[in-house]
Formats: C-alpha cells, sequence, structure tokens
C-alpha cells in the first residue's frame, strides 16, 4: 500500500508529463512566424496544394492554445484534490500557487488588484480540521494571534471580500483615507495582527493596526470557524464599547 | 504573381517550403499526445474507485486535449507533405 506521500510524488511526477507552456510555445511560434509566411507565399501562388497547406495551419494555434488550457485546468483540478487529501506537505512541487490554481473572479469593479497569498499547507490544515473552504476562492489564510486559523474568500453580497469591496464599504474605507487597492491587506492585518480595542455595533471587535504608517481601526466579523465575514472602518475618535 | 517569381528563384523558394515543412511540430506532437494518453492511464489508475468529481473533469480535460493536439498533428503532417510535393515539383 503507497503512502500519501509516495502517491503524491507518483501524482506529481504524472502531472509533470503534462507541458502546457511548451504547447502553448508551439502555438506562438506558429502564428508569428510559420502562419504569415504560408499564407503570403499561398496568395501569391496559384498552386492548390499552397492554399491547402495554409488552411491546414490556420486552426492549429488556436486549437494548440485550447489544448494547453485544458492541460493547466486539469493539472489545477488534480493538485486541488491533492490539497484535500493532505498531501500538499509531501508535494514540494506546488510552490507557485499562482500558476496552477485558479484564481477567483474578483468582485465586479473594485478588486481587481487583489492579490492572492496563500499557503496551500494552510489550506490543507483547514481542510482537515473540517473546515468548509471554497479551496480556489481562497484570497488570504492564516494564524491570529491566537493561533486559530482565519481565511477570507472572495465571497458574494452577503460575506467575504466582495461583502466588505461593495460600493457602499469602499466610500466607507475611502472616506477613511484607504486605498481601495489596501482594503483587503488592511481587513487581513487588522485581522491577523491587529489589536483589539473595543467593540462597535452589537459584537464587532474592533482591531487597530499600524498599516502603511497610520494607526487604522476596523470592525472585522469573524464566523466562529474562522471565516472572515465582513468589515468595515472604524474612526480613531469614535467611543468604542468595552470588551467584556 | 508569386509563381513568376519561383521560376527566378527556384532553388531559394523550395529550400523555404522544405524549411518550412521540417519546422512543423509534427514529431513534438506526437510526443505531447503519448504523454497526455500515458498521464490520463495513470490519474485514472491513481484514483480507480474514488468519486472526485474534480478527477473525472481533470480526466476529460486530459483526453479532450490529446484529441485536440492530435488532429493539429495530423492536420500539420498534410500541410508538411504538401510543402514537400510543392518543393518536389518545382
Amino acid at each position: 500500500m503507497s503512502s500519501l506521500s509516495e502517491l503524491a510524488d507518483q501524482l506529481r511526477t504524472t502531472l509533470d508529463r503534462l507541458c502546457p507552456d511548451e504547447l502553448s510555445r508551439h502555438a506562438e511560434r506558429l502564428r508569428a512566424k510559420t502562419e504569415p509566411l504560408l499564407n503570403q507565399l499561398a496568395s501569391e501562388s496559384s498552386r492548390p496544394e499552397m492554399a491547402e497547406a495554409a488552411a491546414l495551419v490556420a486552426t492549429a494555434p488556436d486549437d494548440l492554445e485550447r489544448a494547453a488550457m485544458l492541460f493547466r485546468r486539469a493539472i489545477a483540478a488534480v493538485e486541488t484534490v491533492m490539497v484535500r487529501l493532505g498531501m500538499i506537505e509531501a508535494t514540494t512541487g506546488v510552490t507557485e500557487p499562482a500558476a496552477t490554481w485558479a484564481v477567483p473572479q474578483p468582485p465586479s469593479g473594485s478588486a481587481s488588484t487583489i492579490v492572492r497569498g496563500v499557503d496551500p499547507a494552510l489550506i490543507a490544515e483547514g481542510l482537515r480540521q473540517g473546515l468548509k473552504i471554497s479551496v480556489e476562492r481562497v484570497l488570504r489564510i492564516g494564524h491570529d494571534q491566537s493561533g486559530r486559523l482565519v481565511w477570507l474568500e472572495a465571497g458574494d453580497e452577503s460575506a467575504g471580500a466582495a461583502h466588505f469591496l461593495r460600493a457602499k464599504r469602499k466610500a466607507e474605507f475611502g472616506g477613511a483615507d484607504v486605498a481601495e487597492s489596501d482594503i483587503v491587506d488592511l481587513v487581513w492585518q487588522a485581522a491577523t495582527r491587529g489589536e483589539v480595542v473595543g467593540v462597535s455595533g452589537t459584537d464587532r471587535l474592533v482591531f487597530e493596526t499600524k498599516f502603511r504608517g497610520c494607526t487604522r481601526r476596523v470592525a472585522v466579523t469573524v464566523g466562529s470557524n474562522g471565516f472572515i465575514v465582513g468589515a468595515y472602518p472604524v474612526s480613531l475618535e469614535k467611543r468604542l464599547k468595552p470588551l467584556t | 504573381m508569386f509563381d513568376k517569381v519561383w521560376t527566378v528563384d527556384i532553388a531559394g523558394v523550395r529550400a523555404q517550403l522544405l524549411c518550412m515543412a521540417n519546422s512543423l511540430p509534427v514529431a513534438a506532437l506526437a510526443g505531447h499526445v503519448e504523454l497526455g494518453k500515458a498521464t490520463a492511464d495513470e490519474l485514472a489508475l491513481a484514483f480507480d474507485g474514488t468519486d472526485h468529481q474534480s478527477v473525472h473533469r481533470a480526466l476529460s480535460d486530459v483526453q479532450t486535449a490529446v484529441e485536440l493536439i492530435d488532429q493539429v498533428r495530423v492536420r500539420l503532417a498534410t500541410a508538411a507533405d504538401r510543402l514537400t510535393d510543392t518543393a518536389a515539383r518545382l
């Protein structure tokens, strides 16, 4: 019976056989060099076999690009399963998540500048704990100061990054002089390294942190499972409820 | 028409056609097809009996890609033949 690490090594070797980048290079060479020359020869020749050759080559670059995309998608899918199965510690080949993991669509019109900071080993840790993590939509994952695993997903209008990047919240962060491109990083820093200084609203903890040289306060709602639900900026002047 | 130029520089055009025919990545694509098939077989074996939808989709993607690459390989091989034939008839 193979161990998980042996199986992981075997799968890595298997996946390494797919070379999508090489297919893309073939496509690019055909598109940039072969096609123009062949088309020119065909258009200036009355020989039907030249036109036939040009037609045969014409669709090759797009088909090769499509094949490369399918290979990339297959690699990402298998790696995701490997994470779910807890093989990730053995799969040292997964060192560039951005290259092999599907990047989630950013919330519309807002988070195009979000750069993912995802350690697959932490996702594996969360999955082993039984957390319901949408692996391909994770934007940040890490431990807070108590050692609890917390994570931020792309989310939607009701929770996650898209929730605090909706127009109303963006305006509030903007009013606090926080650039739109900094919102995710600020919320993440506050939730994981900020100091809890009080409570806002009913039960939202307010975290204080130094961000880009300025002291900031952010109310962050973190679910009992560690999922970051929402966040909004809090003025330094605002009176907060004490911690109970 | 270019055909007139061909009569002026037949050797040059012949060399160009043969060079183009030889530069088409027919053999390389055959390699990708074989490796893709082997990959699909090994993935199917590794996940045999499991119920991971992602793996089923991955297998399907690999098989579709392999078919696409093989179709391109056949087309490029035919194109290479046409170019070689043309060069031979000059």
